[in-house]
């Protein structure tokens, strides 16, 4: 643990058991849904599936790494892992994000991203308006994370028809924002 | 993009006034279509079902108490690190990162009566 930074933190009057806990809460979700991404991606199967692919595989990959950004942080703050998995899996920020009934269906798959894309956003959302201006660390942390995560939710949701997502997806590697964490 | 019901010049993706819930009108009877008659349960009662000890876990928002029991995200009566179940959330949603219809397709099991 470093102890003045958890001390620095809560001088600056966050609750760092409850941040902790929101942590812990979405490197649940992070891990999850790289577990749960594999089954959809290698469901993504024909020409429809193909097209879906590549942007499946990369927000799976870069929410991997957002799993390894969040656990160093968390033991900085003084927290920990849970030792059971399956706990670990219970506790997720976000619902898991399981394969549709019918894995042919495309809309239903990219329904399934999307909605937890947007889970996400809305969790890193919540932890930036906490950590602003208080806890620097954490907040840049989960800044980036955030900024993944939008790009992600806006993929599957451009496939969804919903409109533009403004951006091509990633020319390069993955993960440009949260990279500078996992060095 | 010019909105056909009131005539603002609108961007992106707006609904027409009429559509948007006013949260500060909004009542029990025009927030979510109910039947008729439910029951109404006390803040007193409503803290019992706080999903310990297997009871249901219920919340209340805007004086309608939905059961949040079949929720993933509500285990044993704890959502997100700081809220409890067994409580009026009408506060809390304030600075929530989502909206109300997060609730809209959990039952409803009555309205929020004062003890």
């Amino acid at each position: 643990m470093a102890r003045v930074a958890r001390e620095m933190v809560e001088k600056a009057g966050v609750n760092v058991d409850q941040l902790v806990e929101l942590l812990v809460n979405n490197a649940a979700a992070e891990l999850t849904t790289f577990y749960y991404y594999t089954i959809l991606r290698v469901n993504l199967i024909g020409l429809e599936g193909e097209g879906i692919k590549e942007i499946a595989e990369t927000a799976r990959i870069e929410d991997r790494n957002h799993f390894e950004a969040l656990v160093p942080r968390i033991y900085e703050l003084g927290g920990k892992l849970p030792e059971n998995m399956k706990d670990f899996h219970d506790c997720s920020a976000c619902p898991p994000a399981k394969l549709p009934t019918d894995p042919k269906n495309i809309t239903a798959m990219l329904q399934v991203l999307v909605e937890a894309e947007r889970c996400a956003v809305r969790g890193y959302s919540h932890i930036c308006n906490l950590t602003a201006g208080k806890d620097h660390r954490t907040y840049d942390l989960a800044l980036a994370i955030l900024n993944e995560e939008v790009e992600h939710e806006s993929w599957f949701s451009e496939f969804l028809g919903e409109g533009p997502s403004g951006h091509f997806m990633r020319r390069g590697e993955t993960s440009p924002f949260v990279g500078k964490f996992m060095r | 993009m010019r909105s056909q019901s009131t005539g603002e010049t609108v961007q992106g993706c707006r609904l027409p006034r009429e559509a948007r819930v006013d949260r500060m009108t909004e009542t029990a009877e025009t927030a979510h279509p109910w039947p008729a008659r439910l029951p109404t349960i006390t803040r007193q009662r409503l803290r019992k079902y706080n999903g310990r000890d297997g009871t249901p876990v219920y919340v209340a928002l805007n004086g309608i108490v939905y059961d949040v029991t079949d929720s993933f995200l509500w285990p044993k009566g704890r959502h997100y690190a700081e809220h409890e179940a067994g409580a009026d959330l009408t506060r809390a949603m304030d600075q929530a990162p989502h909206g109300d219809d997060v609730l809209k397709r959990f039952p409803i099991v009555g309205t929020l009566g004062d003890d």
